[in-house]
């Protein structure tokens, strides 16, 4: 028997044995965990001493670095050097808010050009790729020592929130830490493989993914063994950290310490209230009341009778802040009233979750009793090893594919400022957009391009994620050479530029710089933003295109009026003139209406004073290329 | 299953040949009447064979063949499963250019235009006045009609009259957009449980 396995036809002996070695690993704020499909059933992998969580922290000592626990617990005496939630950081640089907000106990070492992140711990820099391929390093040790031998490879989530750098850079910290990443999952979907395979489920499903500070919703439809994602929303700025606050700010009340005191009262007071608030709620969710006990630095011990139902009181509003990013996504994915699709199933993930109240109000909410027997902590990692074994390969879920989406639109920055979306949010990846660009100017060689990934209209409001020079170009006539630019954006979500010259067939060489902008907050900021500025940004960018109009018309007609005098009749300069002072007042206004409806007026006013140039335009025997010219600007 | 131009008859992948349509890609007829369901079934079982999931382990040349074929095989279901798209795109087959959506192009009939004011002005005054019942009669209203324009889309197609399919995408635009509107709704959206 083994003898035919070893000799399978099409199969390397090497891959052979590495078969059943790709691992699914979920690189988490808080924790992180690795998994691995044995004997066709995913399981995660424990420690020595049967752990299987490993905290997502790591200290830089004198005596080298450490991470997970031992690192934690360095974390009191050593807060500089020991570093936790790096996450948070991936793909990010010094200007950016996250950084510069200072809310973190870190230090930053400055200096470097290339704007990229770095922490002074244990005496060096080091950047949130470098911190993060330490903790996967260990996780690689662990499933080599569990597995028996090197790995293939290995699946890494991300949140389906995480943009084009921070991608890139996940993926860069799986290459540092000497893994061949097959491929990133978003989490969500990881969690969707998971329980569809466990439980064959088919149909339409919501993945409610609540974890320690970041909430994320996903859609999807199973079916056949695809996985297809429909719609994907969230708030990474939006967790189980505020449900212990909401409860820590009735014991603060009670203590009468108001807000204003409490820097007085100081920190280390109000972490201990936070950890009472953590445990208490944690109580509660296998006990109908509990009491929250805290020793005060003045050696008496505060008391608090919390019941089950006023702790949901309290954390309801918090709660309820999920519902319009799920309502949206059901949307998104044509589901709910006036459409023939309904849900199937709700499936929970995140530590979040096991707090009964918020399983009775995903429950309200969807209408239906959601799925939650697979461990919330585990359930990506597992989901992520599935993933794996199909990737490497592997026969146990031969026909199992996932389809994912690109959480946020992408689009290039254009004149005005404006964004003109070339890929929006919710396309099936990998996906693609071509667009042409012409020069403007004779001799020109080159384009600026900007990429930018956001819902709103205008350019600054959105996430910067490159800027491109496209250069080479042959040196022609303005308006002759074509540059046709492709923008793809592959099975990880991440973006690739291919550009080419039209008329020569010339590749055009590509600069990219990755420009470092803006937090996960700010992004998803941004999108709840866009859905409240809505109608502001479409008017914004009405009025601006508007404008752009009148200012070519005005010039065009005026340019007309100068040319061709013999051509009026009667009145119509004059009708023409007060045509020009009436829109050039409007484009001075705020209002694109008022504009619209003058350039409209003066195209009437200017029709038969259009035509005759045109015909003495054609009498000249004037190029079709011209013509065409001379039609736009009539 | 005819067969798609993304691979051979040996299941091998095939690069992209010049003039291949949306409807070589995904191997159906170039025709507007499709199956929503079966387009669904081919557009799962091409991506089972083409995705870039299926060449992880392969040579950096297949593996970017597979991610451009995939690619193609994404826009092509995505402009084929919508009607007014697959409209606009086999219009553009033949040589009609229907422009995009917010400007250029053909215009629709002025009084077709002043209808849709109306009607835009009717869903206003009804949302101000908090009155739903006249805010879903005029949504049943619109729909049915952006219905007709649709059988009547067909219709031209099978007439092979690009005319009259062009003249009906227009208003299906129209319609469409106000159905968005409407369920964009007055900032009560949220309070529509799902």
């Amino acid at each position: 028997m083994s003898l035919l396995q070893i000799s399978e036809p099409g199969q390397s002996p090497i891959k052979e044995a590495c078969k059943g070695r790709a691992v699914g690993i979920d690189l988490g704020t808080t924790n992180s965990l690795v998994a691995a499909v044995r004997d066709g059933r995913p399981v995660v992998l424990a420690d020595d001493a049967g752990r299987a969580l490993l905290p997502s922290v790591v200290h830089y000592g004198a005596d080298g670095v450490m991470v997970g626990a031992a690192a934690l617990a360095r974390a009191a005496e050593a807060p500089t050097d020991t570093i936790a939630s790096v996450k948070r950081f991936m793909g990010r640089g010094m200007r950016d808010a996250e950084v510069t907000r200072k809310v973190t106990p870190y230090q930053f070492a400055g200096g470097e050009a290339d704007g990229v992140v770095r922490f002074a711990a244990g005496g060096r820099a080091v950047t949130p790729v470098e911190v993060s391929a330490e903790i996967l390093r260990v996780l690689r040790e662990r499933a080599e020592r569990e597995l028996g031998g090197e790995l293939e490879g290995a699946v890494i989530t991300v949140p389906a929130y995480f943009d084009d750098a921070q991608r890139q850079a996940t993926k860069d910290a799986g290459r540092l830490a000497g893994l061949e990443v097959l491929r990133l999952l978003n989490e969500p979907t990881a969690a969707a493989l998971a329980y569809g395979l466990d439980k064959q489920s088919e149909g339409m499903f919501a993945v409610y993914d609540l974890g320690g500070g970041t909430f994320d919703i996903s859609i999807l439809k199973l079916e056949g063994g695809v996985f297809e994602v429909k719609a994907t929303g969230g708030d990474s700025a939006l967790g189980g950290d505020d449900f212990d606050r909401a409860i820590a700010e009735v014991v603060l009340r009670e203590l009468g310490l108001a807000e204003g005191a409490r820097d007085a009262a100081g920190r280390s007071l109000l972490r201990r209230v936070m950890a009472a608030a953590r445990a208490a709620k944690e109580r509660l969710t296998t006990e109908p009341a509990t009491e929250l006990v805290l020793p005060l630095p003045s050696g008496e011990v505060f008391r608090h009778l919390l019941t089950r139902a006023a702790m949901e009181a309290l954390i309801a509003p918090v709660l309820e802040r999920t519902g319009p990013a799920c309502r949206r996504a059901l949307k998104d994915a044509g589901i709910g009233p006036g459409t023939d699709q309904k849900l199937d199933g709700v499936i929970l993930v995140g530590g979040s979750t096991r707090t009964p109240a918020v399983r009775a109000y995903v429950e309200r909410l969807f209408g239906l009793t959601p799925l939650a027997d697979i461990d919330p902590d585990e359930v990506v990692a597992l989901g992520a090893s599935i993933q794996a074994e199909i990737l490497a390969g592997g026969t146990a879920n031969r026909d199992v594919l996932l389809l994912d989406v690109i959480p946020l639109s992408l689009g290039l920055e254009m004149m005005g400022g404006v964004v003109e979306k070339i890929i929006p949010r919710n396309s099936t990846i990998p996906t693609a957009a071509q667009q042409t660009f012409t020069t403007f100017a004779d001799k020109q060689t080159g384009f600026d391009v900007h990429v930018v990934q956001g819902e709103r209209e205008l350019a600054d409001q959105c996430r910067s994620l490159a800027r491109f020079q496209l250069k080479g170009l042959p040196p022609m006539p303005a308006g002759m050479a074509r540059m046709e630019v492709t923008f793809l954006v592959d099975a990880d979500g991440i973006l690739r530029v291919l550009a080419k010259e039209d008329v020569t067939g010339q590749q055009a060489s590509i600069e990219v710089k990755p420009s470092y902008g803006l937090t996960d907050e700010q992004i998803e900021q941004m999108l709840l933003d866009s859905f409240e500025h809505a109608e502001d940004d479409v008017k914004t960018r009405l009025l601006v295109s508007e404008r752009v109009e009148a200012e070519g018309i005005l010039a065009a007609t005026r340019a007309a009026l100068e040319r061709d005098p013999d051509l009026l009749e009667g009145d119509e300069r004059g009708e023409i003139e007060r045509a020009l002072v009436a829109l050039e007042s409007a484009k001075a206004g705020q209002d694109h209406r008022a504009i619209h409806e003058r350039v409209e007026a003066l195209d009437l006013a200017s029709k038969e004073f259009a035509a005759r140039r045109m015909n003495r335009a054609m009498e000249r025997g004037m190029s079709g290329r011209r013509l065409e010219e001379v039609e736009q600007k009539l | 299953m005819s067969e798609s131009s993304c691979i051979d008859a040996t299941g091998e992948l095939v690069p992209a040949r010049a003039g291949e349509t949306h409807f070589d890609v995904l191997g159906v007829p170039r025709t507007f009447v499709l199956d929503a369901r079966e387009l669904e079934q081919r557009y799962k079982a091409l991506s089972r064979k083409l995705h870039p999931d299926r060449f992880v382990t392969a040579a950096p040349a297949t593996r970017m063949l597979s991610l451009r074929r995939a690619t193609d095989l994404n826009q092509a279901y995505k402009t084929l499963k919508d009607p007014v798209r697959r409209a606009e795109y086999l219009l553009g087959l033949v040589g009609v250019d229907v422009g995009r959506e917010d400007g250029g192009g053909p215009k629709a009939a002025p009084a077709f235009l002043m209808e849709i004011m109306e009607l835009r002005e009717g869903l206003l005054e009804a949302r101000e006045a908090h009155d739903a019942v006249r805010v879903g009669a005029m949504t049943t209203d619109v729909r049915a009609r952006a219905a007709a324009a649709l059988a009547e889309v067909a219709a031209g197609f099978a007439a092979g009259d690009t005319g009259r399919v062009t003249a009906a995408v227009i208003e299906l635009r129209y319609f469409r957009r106000f159905l968005d509107e409407v369920e964009a709704g007055g900032g009560d959206d949220d309070e529509v449980a799902a």
